[in-house]
């Protein structure tokens, strides 16, 4: 059995990177530029590097950093060394702390808790207004076809209705199985102006066949009133140069500048 | 029954597109070994004086109110025949490459095959082509031809030829419904969709006189691309107009629909 252990000790120490360290944590400052505090001590880790703090309570800034660099918090024990997450350290949890206790989190004192702070849903809403406002204005002076309007309108509405109710967001992007709202909004516009650029080709594609049945046929009108003013032999009839076999004897040959 | 043809309406469609200097002798060349033909130039929205040329050469002229491409102006060439009831129609074009020294052989193998083409068209690559073809057209036209011809089970061994002569079957069909960019491969698959009949004929052409091909290199990867697109979009593709080749040909005549026609007892 002791054979065992040992035995597995020395594997783990092998196993583990030759430049991991442990640092000890030295000052309960909040300030990850004060020399000693856990924040600092975090910034100055490598990875894998194991940090000691004593007795106390300590306030953990540089929670990503920490777990990028996948550093482990060994305190003094549960009882004796609380470490409170602030700014960027409520991902921390459990797994990467041995002998500590974790407080609740402490939000940043001054953000509102949603999603979208204000600032932002008001510039929302005002660039949404704004939109529908021109379009509205282009569909009064017929300038937008009323079935384009009707799709523009819509997906105008549909930004506004985000706009204001901003967990609607959170909420589709939670239906959609994606973490952050914002990419959400990406995937969802990206594919409303696929199916638009999709829709405009197809009509352009409509229209450049109208466009040509158009030309072919003002082409014909054109003919047939020449030739109903007499302006064009009617039909081809006969040949008006007679002459012209004698000037002309070699076949269309190539011209130079091929 | 006409054996050779000669009886027939026939009309000799010359697109042409900024070829003021050539049509003139492309018209001249078609009176003087097919006089049967009547020609109508299909001025393509040029710039120059094409439409005066071929004009002042007594044709007919349609004039583009601005350009089509190759595929709208021999539509509207087709078109044109369709209305004024002509029963062959052939592509020349305005550029001087089709030779109309051909157009009797053209004309013959249309007829005297009869029942046996709606479609006669001049191979630039049954033999001698008559000229040194670019060698990216040259694979190009292997690899089309190669499709083609697994595709209507017969030898194309030019598909990109646009001399072509047609008879009434060939000409209602392109009337209505006619490739765009580059159409001569496409209407090949067109023609064999509805069951209309091919054959070719050998021909020798000229190199192009005024004007470049309507393919320079740069464009060839996506004339490739296009076309082969095309084909495969084309075997897939609904069809507007039905027409196909019965056997008892006459067009016009169909069975009389019940009651349309009340016989007079």
């Amino acid at each position: 059995m002791r054979a065992w252990a040992v035995a597995v000790a020395a594997t783990l120490a092998i196993a583990t990177p030759a430049s991991a360290e442990t640092l000890k944590v030295t000052s309960t400052e909040e300030s990850s530029s004060a020399p000693g505090s856990l924040g600092n001590t975090i910034l100055e880790a490598g990875r894998g590097d194991t940090i000691v703090l004593g007795p106390g309570t300590y306030p953990l800034t540089e929670g990503a950093t920490l777990i990028a660099q996948g550093n482990t918090l060994r305190g003094a024990g549960v009882e004796e060394t609380t470490i409170v997450p602030t700014g960027g350290g409520e991902a921390v949890d459990q797994t990467n702390v041995v002998g500590a206790t974790i407080a609740p989190a402490q939000e940043p004192k001054d953000e509102g808790g949603s999603s979208i702070d204000t600032k932002t849903q008001i510039f929302a809403l005002i660039a949404t207004v704004a939109i529908l406002l021109l379009i509205l204005e282009l569909v009064r002076r017929r300038r937008l076809a009323e079935r384009y309007a009707l799709l523009w309108l819509s997906s105008s509405l549909a930004l506004l209705a985000l706009a204001i109710w901003t967990g609607g967001l959170d909420r589709i992007a939670d239906l959609m199985g994606i973490a952050e709202p914002a990419n959400a909004i990406f995937i969802l516009s990206f594919g409303i102006v696929f199916v638009l650029l999709l829709h405009f080709s197809v009509a352009t594609t409509r229209l450049a066949e109208e466009t040509k049945i158009l030309a072919q046929e003002s082409a014909r009108l054109e003919q047939e009133l020449r030739e109903a003013r007499g302006e064009v032999p009617a039909g081809n009839g006969s040949t008006p140069a007679a002459a012209e076999e004698l000037e002309h004897d070699r076949p269309v040959g190539p011209q130079g500048g091929a | 029954m006409p054996d050779d043809g000669s009886q027939l309406k026939k009309l000799a469609i010359v697109p042409a597109y900024n070829e003021g200097e050539m049509v003139a002798r492309v018209v001249r060349e078609i009176r003087r070994h097919a006089p049967g033909f009547d020609v109508l130039v299909v001025d393509d929205g040029s710039t120059d004086l094409t439409a005066t040329a071929a004009e002042q050469e007594g044709t007919i002229v349609l004039r583009h109110p601005y350009n089509l491409g190759i595929g709208g102006a021999m539509q509207s060439g087709y078109k044109y025949a369709l209305r004024h009831g002509y029963e062959v129609a052939v592509q020349v074009d305005g550029d001087g490459q089709h030779k109309p020294e051909y157009l009797p052989e053209l004309l013959a193998a249309l007829h005297v095959a009869g029942d046996e083409a709606d479609m006669v068209y001049g191979s630039r690559f049954r033999g001698d082509p008559g000229y040194r073809v670019p060698l990216g057209r040259r694979v190009g036209n292997l690899i089309f031809s190669l499709v083609l011809s697994a595709i209507t089970r017969q030898r194309i061994t030019d598909p990109t030829s646009g001399f072509r002569m047609t008879n009434r079957r060939g000409i209602e069909l392109f009337a209505r419904d006619y490739p765009h960019d580059y159409p001569e491969v496409e209407a090949l698959l067109m023609l064999h969709a509805h069951h209309l009949r091919i054959h070719e004929v050998q021909v020798r052409m000229n190199a192009r006189g005024f004007g470049r091909s309507s393919i320079d290199y740069p464009r060839s990867a996506y004339y490739m691309a296009k076309v082969l697109l095309a084909l495969f979009v084309g075997l897939f593709r609904r069809r507007p107009t039905p027409i196909e080749a019965t056997g008892e040909d006459e067009p016009g005549v169909e069975p009389p629909s019940p009651g349309a026609h009340p016989v007079v007892d």
